[in-house]
């Protein structure tokens, strides 16, 4: 939020800025009685936003006042209580837990026998410090029942005023066992005593929402063995339908039992977290977060932690098995198999990994496999052997999604020079009936030189030949688009580049045959014109590829007819 | 000033009772109906001359009349289920029209002058086709609908009114006829607020009913096969065991056994219903009224401890196992000032006077939320070229308080995209397949790469719970509007001017007549289901009353009904409304 819009809320609402929401509402109040609703909304909405906002502001300003208040105060003695702790249950509210009755006025025997018997049953209180303070139930059992005894006790007042001693007695206490104060309040009926003031009945309220997050604990920790999820919701419905934890503000105690419970001291299983975490609605956590935030944040840190190692050890099984599978459906799944086979062995071989890097797919799936492990699964990362991970890092020579394709196509020109040097050398005529030991020179040196042009190209730079690609594909879209927005696919032009490509090495042959320049016989004595066919249906093989090509791209558009980008 | 140019009433139009209030001389005021009763029930009935009666004298003929009479059907409203009556086919806001119909003509024979306009209650859970459907309602009645208020709201409108405390939080609790509503108000300087609404659509009083109908027809198997909506006798046993459920369930808020009872073709059945088989019956339906109450706390941010009273309203929450459950709740008893059925109306009354601007209520201003998400359908990008669908983007959080305008961006998808197509949700979940749809609006936009335009969806939520989408974008200035309308069960100007034809055509059944009618009905409904010596009485009351209706003698027409009334209600107590 700007502290222009921040502003704007105060000036809206026409008060200075203050962190007392008595004041935003009594603002908001008046001005909604100018601005009203279902008159103008435009004007009621602007109003609305500025309240919304300055509601938020107030806490904040109301820290810094108490702030400043503080440095104020800071060279004087400071009188201000630390707070308490809010998020146990068992905390003693600071205040004095019993106002002192007001000093008797001299002669009135009533308020002096009042007196006497508050003190009396105060005394009493204190015969049951020992058996608390050693946590020692049978010896508190003894010391009460001592005392109820009592002549005295059997009158219903004095009985009321010692229960609310002992009560006030435990309040003040820091700890009092759970035990204690059960046995106490069936004894001394607090649970029935409609004379309980406010704080006591707060303070036995807790008590009963702590004892409500014990019973939520102790269930929890009943899941850390094998349990099925349904099962563990089943548990937790009957029980809370047995102790009959159903008010509104109950539950979320019992939820934040359940919340340590499942985490502490032993994780219990995911799935019975999620199933558990579905059936309280865990997903909007906001009214427990405001109970006990800490609580909160640690179990979803725990849960987090949890599921991050269950993620790991499942990736890594995934992984396995994947790269295990004997039986890959399509090319590309035979491509991501190779690479995770390439990338998990142990050790790595570097013959092996060359072979498989040869394939552009596999490269790339090695490398984004690779880098999903690093990032996300540090653990795995460290298992892979450190020469795979570096050899699989960078991108390494390839021939292409198709090799044999892209070897067969820079071949082809090595083969032609090869065959030209040979029938020139041995002067034979009569192409077709060359014999093997013809062709065998011919094709091994196409392939060799093929594989001499990948390098090459290469260490031209591995981008070369796709940046190319791309640039003429950008500049064909960028002027496709222009022309005709929308009409070019990506298909369409990756075809036309593909038939420019096809078409370029065939040509560049058939001109040389027929014009001759690198041969100076041809020039003196020409090829006759029957010999010049022939050749060029032989050697200008890639020629014929051109129909199916251009066949190709018009399947390409017929099939993106009408279907726009 | 503005009361001599228009009179606007307050409306509860309720799935079992519809009521009408008016604010009149700075306090709310029921309506009373033909029959001098406030409460009118929701039943619409054709009478054997064809023509159109509501409330109780139709009510009576739910039994003799199966396939001539409709109840219950503010369920339906915002769909396109159509009941039979006789020959003719019904719409729910047709018959909800009708109903609206009679309460104007009761409102204006109280006021003595026409009334034009008025302010309908709805639950506040209701979507926005059901709340189209109320406001279309309204208009075939010929009512301009000023606003459409929620119930628990309404309720909330005449507590505080009547409690006029400085400041104050209060839960209203409002378990309806057919629906169930939780809203938490917060009143301080005069300023009513909804901090939180939650509700359920299908959870009130009737499946309460419904649950003990199939609790008696457990006990007798053979009466099983009656349930079933093919059979031919199903319509008339339907609503014969529906009546005596609904008295046994009423009779059980003060005796803890009541005897549950019906002769069926001269064969008489019974089932003596205690109460703790009744709360283990209810207990699934008990147990649904936590999840609106815990959502609605929760949104509000508010402890149960903030809250300074629990007001129950709808006449289910008087059921005591109810009561009990919202004491266990709450760990405290409910208030119980006002009176659950009329609280709404008088609320809607309220309501009507501020729309009015009436001088006593210039220093009250009560603001509402709006109770569910609002968003539209986006695609989440998880990889180069792929695309996860159908997730939902919120654009208005629920419990905002409205009127409200809020926008979002999203930018396109794919490449070159040409337009983008808006669909329009409703609901809390977090894939849209999950939530209502509401609409669509389909934009276009410039050509560009993916993520290049960015378009800004602005939803504008009025008071009336009425939703504006308008899209934008800001580089070509392309803007579209779209007001939800493309409801499923949403009818073109054509349906609707066929509607209003249709309605004007119906014959009402003459309204100085009711009360003949219904004690007419009420006495050949009595002949149908009692045996023996009871039958031969009401036979013969009813042969004696048809006897003076000929006659035409006012005088003697007023005491034959007197005589016939006491005679049905020798036998069977009071009507119940």
């Amino acid at each position: 939020m700007s502290d222009v819009a921040q502003h704007a809320a105060w000036a809206v609402l026409e008060i200075a800025p203050t962190p007392d929401t008595r004041e935003i509402k009594r603002a908001y109040a008046r001005l909604a009685k100018i601005h009203r609703p279902e008159v103008d909304a435009t004007a009621f909405q602007r109003l609305r936003d500025a309240y919304e906002t300055a509601l938020e502001l107030a806490p904040q300003l109301a820290t810094t006042s108490a702030d400043a208040a503080l440095a104020d105060s800071a060279d004087g003695p400071s009188d201000a209580a630390p707070l308490p702790p809010a998020d146990t249950a068992l905390v003693t509210p600071q205040s004095d837990p019993q106002p002192e009755p007001a000093a008797p006025a001299a002669g009135d025997v009533i308020s002096a026998a009042l007196d006497h018997t508050a003190q009396t049953v105060r005394a009493w209180a204190d015969e049951l410090n020992p058996a608390l303070d050693a946590d020692d139930l049978p010896a508190l059992q003894s010391a009460l029942a001592r005392c109820l005894g009592y002549p005295l006790a059997s009158l219903a007042m004095v009985r009321q005023q010692f229960a609310h001693a002992v009560l006030n007695a435990m309040m003040a206490r820091k700890e009092t066992p759970l035990s204690a104060i059960d046995h106490a309040s069936t004894e001394l009926g607090w649970r029935d005593d409609l004379t309980l003031t406010r704080e006591q009945r707060t303070w036995l309220q807790r008590v009963a929402q702590y004892r409500i997050r014990l019973q939520a604990e102790a269930v929890a920790r009943g899941f850390a063995a094998d349990i099925a999820p349904e099962a563990a919701v089943a548990h937790i419905t009957s029980v809370l339908s047995e102790q009959q934890i159903d008010g509104l503000e109950d539950r979320p105690w019992f939820e934040m039992g359940l919340m340590l419970g499942l985490v502490e001291p032993v994780m219990a299983p995911l799935p019975v977290i999620d199933a558990i975490a579905a059936f309280f609605e865990w997903q909007d956590l906001a009214h427990l977060r405001r109970i006990e935030p800490r609580l909160v944040d640690f179990f979803l840190q725990r849960v987090q932690a949890a599921r991050f190692e269950q993620n790991e050890r499942d990736y890594e099984a995934g992984l396995r098995a994947f790269a295990d599978d004997p039986s890959p459906k399509t090319a590309d799944a035979r491509h991501a198999r190779w690479a995770a086979r390439a990338l998990l062995r142990q050790p790595h071989e570097p013959g092996l990994a060359f072979v498989a890097s040869l394939l552009k797919p596999v490269q790339q799936h090695a490398r984004a496999m690779l880098e999903e492990i690093e990032t996300q699964h540090p653990a795995l990362a460290a298992k892979l052997d450190p020469d795979a991970r570096e050899f699989w890092r960078k991108p390494r020579p390839q021939l292409g999604d198709q090799p044999l394709r892209n070897l067969g196509w820079l071949s082809v020109p090595g083969a032609l020079c090869i065959m030209y040097a040979i029938s020139q050398m041995s002067g034979v005529e009569d192409w077709p009936g060359y014999p093997l030991t013809f062709w065998l020179p011919v094709v091994l040196g196409g392939l060799l030189s093929g594989v001499l042009l990948t390098v090459v190209l290469w260490h031209l730079g591995n981008d070369f030949v796709p940046s190319i690609a791309r640039r003429i594909q950008l500049f064909l879209l960028a002027w496709t688009n222009r022309i005709a927005p929308g009409v070019f696919h990506p298909r369409v032009i990756d075809e036309i580049a593909v038939l420019l490509a096809g078409s370029v090495l065939p040509a560049v042959y058939t001109l040389s045959m027929a014009l001759g320049p690198l041969n100076s016989d041809l020039t003196s004595n020409p090829i006759p014109p029957a010999t010049l066919v022939k050749d060029i249906l032989l050697l200008g093989l890639p020629w014929w590829l051109l129909p199916f090509r251009l066949a190709s791209l018009v399947r390409t558009l017929w099939s993106l007819r009408g279907n726009a980008a | 000033m503005r009361k001599n140019l228009t009179m606007l009433i307050g409306i509860d139009l309720g799935t079992t009772n519809s009521l009408c209030a008016v604010w009149r001389d700075g306090a709310a005021q029921l309506i009373p109906n033909a029959l001098g009763q406030t409460l009118t029930p929701s039943v619409v009935g054709l009478d054997d001359e064809g023509r159109v009666l509501v409330g109780l004298p139709a009510r009576e003929r739910l039994i003799t009349h199966p396939q001539h009479t409709a109840a219950v059907f503010k369920r339906y409203m915002g769909s396109a289920h159509q009941t039979t009556l006789g020959t003719q086919r019904f719409r729910p806001e047709e018959l909800s029209a009708l109903v609206l119909q009679s309460l104007k003509a009761d409102a204006e024979r109280f006021l003595g002058e026409p009334v034009t306009e008025a302010v309908i209650t709805v639950p506040a859970y209701f979507s926005d086709a059901q709340r189209k459907a109320t406001r279309h309602a309204g208009e075939l009645a010929g009512l301009k609908v000023a606003s459409l208020l929620n119930e628990p709201t309404a309720a909330a409108l005449a507590y505080g009114l009547h409690q006029r405390e400085a400041e104050s939080t209060f839960l209203v609790f409002d378990l309806g006829g057919g629906t169930f509503d939780v809203s938490i108000l917060e009143l301080f300087d005069g300023v009513m607020e909804v901090r939180a609404s939650a509700g359920d659509n299908f959870l009130g009083g009737e499946d309460f009913v419904s649950v003990l109908i199939e609790g008696f027809v457990q006990q007798h198997p053979d009466l099983k096969r009656l349930l079933d909506p093919a059979h031919r006798q199903g319509d008339q046993f339907r609503q014969l065991v529906r009546k005596e459920a609904e008295r046994v369930k009423r009779a059980l808020t003060d005796q803890t056994s009541v005897e549950f009872s019906l002769v069926w073709q001269d064969h008489p059945f019974s089932w003596t219903v205690r109460e703790d088989d009744y709360a283990r019956l209810i207990d699934p339906l008990l147990v649904r009224l936590r999840k609106p109450l815990e959502r609605a706390l929760r949104d509000s941010r508010l402890k149960l401890a903030d809250l300074d009273e629990i007001v129950l309203a709808g006449g289910a929450s008087r059921m005591p196992l109810v009561r009990r459950m919202v004491a266990r709740l709450f760990g405290r008893l409910p208030a119980v000032h006002l009176n659950p059925d009329e609280i709404v109306a008088m609320g809607a009354a309220v309501q009507a006077g501020l729309k009015s601007r009436d001088a006593a209520l210039r220093e009250v201003v009560m603001t509402d939320v709006c109770p569910y998400t609002l968003g539209i359908e986006t695609s989440r990008q998880y990889g180069p070229g792929q695309f996860q669908g159908g997730l939902y983007l919120p654009i208005i959080e629920r419990n905002t308080v409205v009127p409200v305008s809020r926008s979002e961006t999203v930018y396109t998808v794919r490449d070159n995209q040409k337009s983008v197509l808006f669909k329009i949700y409703q609901g809390e979940s977090r894939e849209v397949k999950d939530n209502v749809f509401l609409g669509e609006l389909e934009l276009d936009v410039p050509p560009r790469p993916a993520g290049a335009v960015d378009i800004e969806v602005r939803f504008t939520y009025t008071i009336d719970g009425l939703l504006e989408t308008e899209c934008v974008v800001p580089e070509s200035g392309e803007k579209k509007r779209l007001l939800i309308e493309k409801t499923p069960g949403a009818l073109s100007a054509d349906e609707v001017q066929a509607q209003l034809e249709k309605l004007a055509a119906l014959k009402i059944h003459p309204r100085a007549q009711t009360e003949n009618t219904f004690l007419l009905n009420r006495a050949a409904r009595l002949y149908q289901e009692t045996l023996g010596h009871e039958r031969v009485v009401v036979g013969e009351a009813l042969s004696q009353f048809r006897a003076i209706l000929e006659t035409q003698d006012e005088r003697l027409i007023e005491e034959g009904r007197k005589a016939l009334h006491r005679v049905l209600t020798d036998l069977e107590g009071e009507v119940l409304l």
